[in-house]
Formats: structure tokens, sequence, C-alpha cells
């Protein structure tokens, strides 16, 4: 393929592994993770609860619980820098600044004890020479963006007067306030009211077109996907089963489990008692098989060698890759079909 | 908050003629009258006993006794102290400030030290530094006050001489100067440590296990990952939410300090009303007694009132 600025790399994970320690014992919740955002552009991250979407997050942002968590290999290049091996002070430059994250619980993601005001000058604060003043209209001026009324008094008060989509507008508004070029949203709307949701997608769209930003979305909500994705990373028990653009993702998707999760949106025209679920659960960190397909206990289209034969993660169609024993491709070694291991 | 404050106090009111109706009954059951005291010891005669009970209204039936006591209570006349032969007023005036002074010491030093020790432990869990101040707190918890205050006297006062052991004042020394309150220092500086001890270590345990269970609060993590420093994390984020339990803490320590001080106050000889009280225990000064022990409720009724309105002071999400 050949290089041309669009294909440039704003972020580039190689070969990540983040595991925690329990019972002394490192179990890994994401590995073999490769992917890849570039400038401006949405990439949602699907996958059932567990699957490892957050460890994912917080390893990009360097938030994970220091107590037991371990980014046991790989690499995390942001503009070409490991964020793996940067020290604490310079991390922190990036966070905020380069790197902006919303939560998905916007009841607790503010501080209740400090005004919004406060919340939002100190994001400001903490990466620019701004007087008081100046960084107070710019805070009433950044909530007026994120579409909230009556700014000049909002920022005085305290986040239990505000609802829950306010709040995470105020979330929105500290996370774009140093124009970010990449902004992680972890679920932003799922603690949210259906038409609260709607509305707060909306505005990360209009955003992130105003603030040409980079988007990496995650959700469990295919429909919030195909909304605002350019492209879909697919995960399954802390693995990337699947990616693609989103429409062919949607249109000819190559992993059982994508299937699956198409499978259970319901559909407008269809009987809802038909709804298809995803049998079985995913496999705890502990208990992940340790040859094999991770999905083969659940999988409708599962054969002999899924069991035996550890996948890979490979293109099976031009920019479509997939980790299915289904494809050639995937196999650890096309020409001897030898094993693989789960690490 | 006025109105607020105003209907609290107002609430106060039927508790305390409660408390008053116990003490009275109290007083009325122990052994010996509040008369015993007023009696001429050379003249035993039943008539001039009789004569003196008529007079004084001990014979009157208990619930105008009552009455006439509460109505001069609430008139600010306490009564006569049997043992000092002047108005309970006076005589709890005149120690007062003692206790006052004391108490002030030991809420200092034990709200200093929390902090400090708090703060650290709160923050670097788990190490060296943390289980040391942890050994140290549980010791203070475990050790009862009185002990403590054995072995502060033995060490400091009588081994190495540092501190004095007993009384506020040395003798003589002229009111006022410099040396005067240099002097009342270091008498309290003992009792003031073994009377603040015991809330100086659970306060520290306290503060460091909030300090603890608010790092891990999601608003700690969207503050970095907004970029805000770990000292900013700790020093405005986490202790600002931990300083409101401990803050509201300070309202009920008006009432544990004056009465810790009943202990301490006695043990260093310092002449408080915790000395007063054990004292007109001992020689059944009833009128003196019956108003401390009045004084002792109204104290930690109001240290309630006290800790509500701070917390909502502190705590931005309360508004009375
Ligand atoms: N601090 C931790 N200690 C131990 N295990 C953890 C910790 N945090 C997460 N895990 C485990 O890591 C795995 C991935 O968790 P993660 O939170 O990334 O899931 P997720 O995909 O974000 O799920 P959800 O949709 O519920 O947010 C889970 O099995 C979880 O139990
Ligand atoms: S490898 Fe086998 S079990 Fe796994 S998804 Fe493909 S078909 Fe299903
Ligand atoms: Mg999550």
């Amino acid at each position: 393929m050949k290089e041309s600025p669009y294909d440039k790399k704003l972020l580039e994970i190689k070969n990540l592994q983040t595991g925690f320690i329990m019972d002394g014992k490192l179990h890994n919740a994401i590995t073999d993770i490769h992917m890849d955002v570039k400038p401006k552009e949405v990439v949602g991250v699907v996958g059932e609860s567990g699957c490892g979407k957050s460890v994912l997050s917080l390893s990009i942002m360097q938030l994970l619980p220091m107590a037991n968590s371990k980014i046991a290999a790989g690499e995390i290049l942001f503009n070409g820098k490991d964020l793996t091996k940067l020290p604490d002070k310079e991390m922190r430059h990036i966070r905020g600044k380069d790197i902006a994250m919303i939560f998905q619980e916007p009841m607790t993601a503010l501080n209740p004890v400090f005004t919004i005001g406060f919340q939002l000058k100190e994001a400001l604060f903490n990466h620019i020479a701004i007087s008081k003043k100046d960084a107070r209209e710019k805070a009433i001026h950044l909530l007026r963006q994120v579409g909230i009324s009556r700014p000049d008094k909002v920022v005085n008060e305290y986040p239990h007067q505000l609802s829950g989509g306010m709040r995470q507008r105020v979330m929105i508004a500290i996370a774009i306030s140093l124009h970010p070029k990449l902004l992680i949203a972890d679920e932003p709307t799922t603690a949210l009211d259906v038409t609260v949701q709607a509305q707060i997608l909306e505005l990360l769209n209009e955003i992130q077109n105003e603030e040409d930003m980079a988007i990496m979305l995650i959700t469990h909500d295919l429909g919030v996907v195909a909304e605002m994705a350019d492209r879909v990373i697919v995960m399954y028990a802390g693995q990337i089963v699947e990616t693609s653009n989103v429409i062919n993702l949607f249109h000819s998707p190559k992993h059982p489990y994508t299937e699956a999760l198409l499978n259970s949106i319901p559909k407008i025209d269809e009987d809802i008692s038909k709804l298809h679920t995803i049998q079985g659960i995913v496999p705890s960190l502990q208990n992940m098989p340790k040859t094999g397909c991770r999905f083969a206990d659940r999988c409708p289209k599962a054969f002999e060698d899924c069991s035996k034969i550890t996948p890979k993660l490979a293109e099976v169609v031009d920019g479509h890759h997939a980790r299915c024993l289904l494809y050639e491709q995937c196999y650890p070694n096309p020409s001897n079909k030898q094993e693989g291991v789960n690490l | 908050m006025l109105a607020y404050t105003l209907r609290r106090l107002f609430s106060m009111i039927p508790l305390l003629i409660l408390v008053s109706v116990v003490v009275f009954s109290l007083a009325h059951l122990m052994p010996g009258d509040p008369f015993s005291g007023e009696i001429d010891p050379n003249n035993t005669s039943t008539d001039y006993i009789e004569e003196m009970r008529e007079k004084l209204g001990y014979n009157d039936p208990i619930t105008v006794q009552y009455k006439r006591w509460v109505t001069n209570f609430v008139q600010g006349d306490l009564g006569k102290s049997t043992t000092y032969k002047k108005p309970v007023l006076d005589v709890i005036v005149e120690r007062l400030p003692n206790t006052i002074f004391l108490a002030l010491a030991a809420l200092i030093i034990t709200y200093i030290l929390a902090f400090i020790l708090g703060m650290y432990s709160g923050r670097k869990p788990y190490t060296v530094g943390d289980n040391l101040i942890a050994t140290f707190n549980y010791t203070g918890i475990a050790i009862p006050q009185y002990i403590i205050a054995i072995v502060a006297i033995y060490f400091f006062a009588f081994q190495l001489g540092w501190l004095p052991s007993n009384g506020s004042v040395t003798p003589g020394l002229e009111e006022g100067t410099f040396a005067y309150w240099n002097d009342r220092m270091l008498h309290v500086i003992l009792p003031a440590i073994t009377l603040g001890l015991f809330s100086t270590a659970s306060y520290t345990q306290f503060l460091r296990n909030d300090i603890i269970q608010n790092s891990e609060m999601d608003y700690v993590r969207s503050a970095r990952a907004r970029g805000t420093s770990e000292s900013h994390i700790y020093n405005q984020h986490i202790l600002r939410n931990s300083i409101i339990p401990l803050v509201t803490f300070f309202g009920f320590d008006l009432a544990t300090l004056i009465g810790g001080a009943i202990i301490t106050e006695t043990i260093f000889t310092y002449p408080g009303i915790g000395m007063l009280f054990i004292d007109s225990v001992n020689t059944r000064d009833y009128p003196v007694v019956m108003s401390l022990t009045l004084l002792f409720s109204l104290l930690t009724l109001v240290g309630n009132l006290v800790s509500d309105l701070l917390y909502g002071v502190v705590d931005p999400r309360i508004r009375y």
C-alpha cells in the first residue's frame, strides 16, 4: 500500500497486552491488540460487557488502577511517542490536552464539592498560562458550545444541581477545552435516558466536525456505531475479533460473533419474541481457554479445529480483518495448520 | 440557615427539660441531701435541723422544689455551692477559662496532628510510614486515658523534667505577662496531649481511610484524565471531600473534650470544671453537680447543632 498523508496514524497500538495481578498471577484482560486511529477518524469499539473495552482505553490514557494492573507487553504510539514508556509528568501533559477522555458515569465523574467552573478552569490551568478572568470566560464559552443554556449561571453551580445529560455535556466541555486530537469516549451515553443519549451523540457529532478531532467511541450499542463511526473494532474476551469499515461490517460481517451481535439488534419489522441472544457467557480472566478460539463455547458455527487451534487476526478481504478459522488466512500457520496459543 | 438554627434551638427545650428532671431526681436519690453541706457541725439538735430544712424549702413537695430550682436556674441563679459558700455560677465561671484553654489546646494538637499524619498515610498507604502511624494510633486508642496520663507524667515530668505535671500555672507569676502565659502553655501541654490523643488517633485513621476511599472515586480518575497533578488531586480534590466528615466531628468534640477533661484534669490536678465536677461529687456539693451535669448536656446538644451547621457550610450539597 502506498503512503499518503491520510494514512498517517494518530494512534497506533501494537501487540498490546494488559492484565491484572490476582493471587500473585498476571491474568490478561486484553491481548494481542493491534489497532490504529487516524486523524479526524471516528473508530467504534464494540463488544459485550467485560470484553476489555475500558481496559483498552485506560491503557491508552495510562490511567489503569495503580494497585494491580500491568501493561505486560506492547506499544501505544501516539504521534510516534510510546505512551507506555513516557514518564508520569510527560504523560500528564498529554492527558486532557492531546488526548481527552469522557466516561460512562456522568453522575460521579465530577467532584461533588467543586463548582462546574472550577473543574472546567482546572483543565485549562493544567496546560496553559491563562488568567483567572480569561479562564472563566473561556469556561462559559465552552459551556455554551456544548449546548448548556445560561452558562454564566451554570459555571457557578455544583454538579448535584445538574441533570445527568447536562453533566455529560460538562464532561464533554472539559474534554474539548484544549482541542485534543483524540477523544476517547467510554460508553458516554450508556447511563443516560434514550432521548438524552440521542442529544449527546448529536453533540459529539457536531463537535467532531467543528474540532476536527478523532474519536474512539466505545459502546456496546451497534446502533450508535452505525450512526457515528467510520471504522469498527469488534472485541471479544480481550481480543479483537473483527475490524473493518462500518459499511462492510454491517453488510457482510465475517466473524460469527459479529453476526450474532448484529442479529441481536431488534429490527422494527421483526417479531420481538424472536429476538436473538447469544447463548452462554464470556469466559472470565482466570478461565480463558488456553488453546483454541475463545468464542468456541458459544459459536453456532464451531467445528473440530475451533477448540484445538488458536486463530489469529488476519485480513480476510481487502481491509477487512477477522479472527476465525472459517477463513484459511487465520490459521496460525496456514501451510501445516499448526496450533497457536492464547496468551 | 437562621430559621433552621432557631428551629433546632427550639427543639432542644423538651430535651433539656427531660434532662433537668433526671438530674433533679438523681440528686434526690443520692445519699445525703444538699442540705448536709449547710449544716453547722456543732449544732446537731433536731429542732435546729428541722428549722433549717423548713427555711430552705426541703420539706416542700418535690414538684414545688423542682419548680423553684428550674425557675431560679433559668434566671441565672444556679444556687449556692455548699463547699465554697458562694454562688455556683461564680464557682463555674472561675474554672471555665482553664477548661476552655485545655480543650482548645487539645483541639489544635488533635487537628494539626491528624491532618499531617492522616494525609501522609492516606496518600502512601501500606508503606512503612503508614504502618508506624497505624501502630501508634491503635496503641493510643487501646490504652485508657488515665494510664497514658500516668505514663506521660512519669516520663516527661519526673524522669525528663521537661514539663510540669500539675496545676494550671505556677503560683506567684503576674497575670498577663509573657512569663505567665508561657507557664500556662507549659502546664497545658501534657494534659492537652493526653486529652487529645484518642481523637488524634481515631481522626488520623479516619482521614487515612477516607482518603484511600476517595482516591478510588470516579471524579479522581476524571481529574487525572484532564491532566491534574497528583498533588492537586490529593490536596484539593480528595482533601476537600475528606474534610467534610472531619469538620463535623468538631461539634461532637465539644462534648467529648469536656467529658474527657473530667479524667484528665483530675489526674493532672488541673483546676478546670472537670476537676470541679469530681470534687463536687466527693463533697456532695449537689448544686454544683447538678449545674455541671446540665451544662454538659447542653454542650452535647449545642455540639450536635454545631456539627450539623458546619456540615451545611462545608458540603455544598447540604443547604438549610
Ligand atoms: N481493577 C481490576 N482488577 C481485576 N480485574 C479487572 C479490573 N478491571 C477490570 N477487570 C477485568 O478486566 C476485564 C475487562 O474489563 P473492562 O472493564 O475493560 O470491560 P468492558 O468491556 O469495559 O465492560 P463494560 O461494557 O461493562 O464497561 C473484565 O473481566 C474485568 O473483570
Ligand atoms: S474459530 Fe470457530 S469457534 Fe471461533 S468464531 Fe470461528 S467458527 Fe466460531
Ligand atoms: Mg467499560
